[in-house]
């Protein structure tokens, strides 16, 4: 009987001892695996960066500020709230969940383990002619090739179509320096220019973007057929064929342009431009608000010169001339001097410091 | 034999239990001992191993060789290296800007070839504090406090929730809007909805109990130096940079080259 209890009893101890541990180890790892099955995914650099000039295939980063992505079996993903900070964009999660991202008027909405997105503006046209106020709706859904996903607790989104929603000029995968990069225009370090305007923001990331270009975005002009779309195709680059970035202040002001003209039907030569079409114009200035969807060109030399009258223009910078006249029907804030836009208007709104001329906002070199 | 089989699951078990932890710390950019890092920094230094030293950081700073703080905003002319004393350059501007990581493992290349081999083994460094503004927590406004993204959900949710009844709206008119959005079948009726529905979001964001709030990083830069001429000392500093952020350290690393305005190199 002594014999047996001096055998069984180290066994029991050892039996126990183990049970204990594996328990501990288990608990453990249930812990560890909590954090592993959202951290599994390495992580990624997403620059955020101002635009630069237009002498690469890329404008050169400038202004930038840095958040980490995620590599998602080479998809790279970003929380909703990293992507909305650096570009002054709001994030707000409802019903659903949905999660929505809003910008310069436009909202953008996500949804969890879903490739759909849905972005939606709304905004007025007066048409001066009968003074009558038109309300537009510009809804699109889209669809991303991935997911939203949950990783490390956050809500993330594949970074390249959700920066386009939110009105970046470029977003692409930096394949020499293995980072993402998104060019846009409010990106100033870690703190993002303001700009009050509301943008029509949408491209080839939207269901049957292409067969819109006869969308009415106001009275007398549509979306493509009217050129406000880049209608330029970047070939090596064809996310961005038909991208469209315009303000609703450049849309009222070629209604009163036309207003103007004694209610003359008159096409845009051009609106909005893309980074490669900007860049593809042998004149065209880098910093062009044709690319910040604030600028048109139309017309001939009695539009434009009509233009310099009602809105009292002064020579300005960098050969601009600027409105003095508050009341001006068009409302253009600055067109052209004669000696650059020889024989065509380029008018542009709330230039430079986004609504006023108080000072520069910074131009990256 | 049955003990052993269960010794053996028992050991397969252990095995396991470590591995997976052991993984997770090699996929994360964080570091629980930043001064530990730093010396490791300065040992791999000391033994001429920069290329490893550089593969060894857990995440780069991607780094825009031509943009730096303190310059005046012009591109940097590195054909005009030799006047600030670097006789070494293995890029042109444009290709720098194509590879700036190259630049970097090439700077340490530079600085050892123009200075000796000595320059990396006189090493100083400071430790500063930064205080950038560099991300963004989820805070509850009424008690000031920081919450989990899963909170922040939850919060907001029940925010606009209430906002979406005291505005007319039924759940289920918001959930079919919702579903319908997601499904893309959206109608002209439901777009409508859904557009009354982000009104009501937009107008209310502020008054929202979950806020996305900017957060100071705590953290700090240790600054190194190396054995550059005193004249020189200004122009060329390895940093290595480390934070804490959202709870835990993140370790970024990079070079700084700063080229005082007006000076040669400087166009």
């Amino acid at each position: 009987m002594k014999n047996i209890t001096k055998e069984v009893r180290p066994l029991q101890v050892v039996k126990m001892t183990l049970s204990i541990l594996i328990i501990v180890i288990f608990g453990l790892n249930l812990f560890s695996t909590q954090s592993v099955s959202s951290a599994s995914y390495p992580t990624t650099p997403i620059v955020f960066s101002n635009i630069s000039d237009k002498s690469g295939d890329y404008p050169a980063v400038c202004y930038s500020t840095t958040k980490n992505g995620y590599n998602v079996n080479g998809h790279i993903y970003v929380k909703f709230q990293d992507l909305a900070t650096p570009l002054g964009a709001a994030y707000t999660v409802v019903s659903g969940p949905t999660y929505v991202l809003t910008i310069n008027g436009q909202s953008n909405y996500f949804y969890p383990s879903s490739t759909t997105s849905y972005s939606q503006i709304y905004y007025t046209i007066l048409d001066k002619s009968n003074n009558q106020t038109t309300p537009y709706s510009f809804s699109f859904s889209g669809t991303m090739p991935y997911p939203v996903m949950t990783i490390d607790g956050y809500p993330c989104v594949w970074v390249q179509y959700a920066a386009c929603t939110l009105g970046s000029l470029i977003a692409t995968w930096d394949s020499i320096n293995n980072k993402f990069i998104i060019y846009h225009w409010r990106v100033n370090v870690n703190t993002p220019l303001s700009d009050s305007n509301t943008y029509l923001v949408g491209g080839e990331w939207l269901s049957n973007w292409d067969s819109n270009s006869t969308l009415n975005l106001a009275p007398h002009f549509k979306l493509g057929s009217d050129n406000i779309w880049s209608n330029y195709n970047p070939s090596s680059h064809p996310d961005y064929y038909r991208q469209v970035k315009i303000a609703q202040t450049v849309l009222q002001s070629m209604e009163n342009t036309r207003s103007l003209m004694e209610n003359t039907p008159y096409t845009p030569s051009c609106a909005f431009r893309s980074y490669w079409y900007n860049k593809s114009l042998s004149g065209s200035w880098i910093w062009s608000w044709h690319m910040k969807g604030r600028a048109m060109d139309a017309g001939g030399t009695t539009m434009r010169d009509t233009v310099i009258g009602d809105i009292g223009a002064v020579a300005g910078y960098d050969g601009f001339l600027y409105s003095t006249n508050p009341s001006s029907v068009t409302q253009w804030d600055e067109v052209e001097s004669p000696s650059l836009a020889t024989n065509w208007l380029h008018g542009q709104r709330a230039p430079r410091n986004q609504d006023n001329r108080s000072g520069p906002v910074p131009h990256c070199p | 034999m049955r003990n052993r089989k269960v010794l053996l699951v028992i050991f397969a078990v252990l095995i396991l239990s470590l591995a997976i932890p052991i993984k997770t710390t090699q996929t994360r950019g964080e570091v629980n001992n930043p001064d530990k890092l730093v010396e490791e920094f300065l040992k791999s230094m000391d033994n001429g191993n920069y290329a490893e030293v550089l593969d060894k950081m857990v995440l780069w700073v991607p780094f825009d060789p031509l943009n730096r703080v303190g310059n005046s905003g012009k591109l940097m002319d590195l054909s005009k290296a030799e006047e600030i004393g670097i006789d070494k350059v293995s890029a042109t501007p444009e290709e720098a800007k194509n590879f700036n990581i190259q630049l970097l493992k090439d700077e340490a290349e530079i600085i050892k070839h123009t200075f000796g081999e000595d320059a990396f083994k006189n090493v100083t460094f400071t430790k500063e504090r930064n205080d950038g503004v560099l991300d963004t927590v989820w805070v509850d406004i009424r008690t000031g406090k920081q919450i989990t993204p899963q909170e922040a959900e939850k919060i907001s949710i029940a925010f606009y929730d209430k906002l979406f009844r005291d505005n007319g709206f039924t759940e289920d008119e918001v959930n079919e809007v919702t579903n319908a959005a997601k499904n893309q079948t959206l109608t002209k009726a439901l777009e409508e909805r859904m557009q009354k529905l982000g009104q009501i979001v937009n107008e209310n964001a502020s008054r929202c109990p979950a806020q996305l709030k900017p957060i100071t990083t705590e953290g700090y830069t240790y600054r190194l130096s190396f054995g550059l001429p005193e004249s020189n000392k200004d122009y060329h500093s390895f940093f290595i940079r480390i934070e804490y952020r959202n709870g835990r350290w993140v370790t970024l690393c990079g070079i700084e080259m700063n080229l005082p305005e007006g000076e040669p190199g400087d166009i």
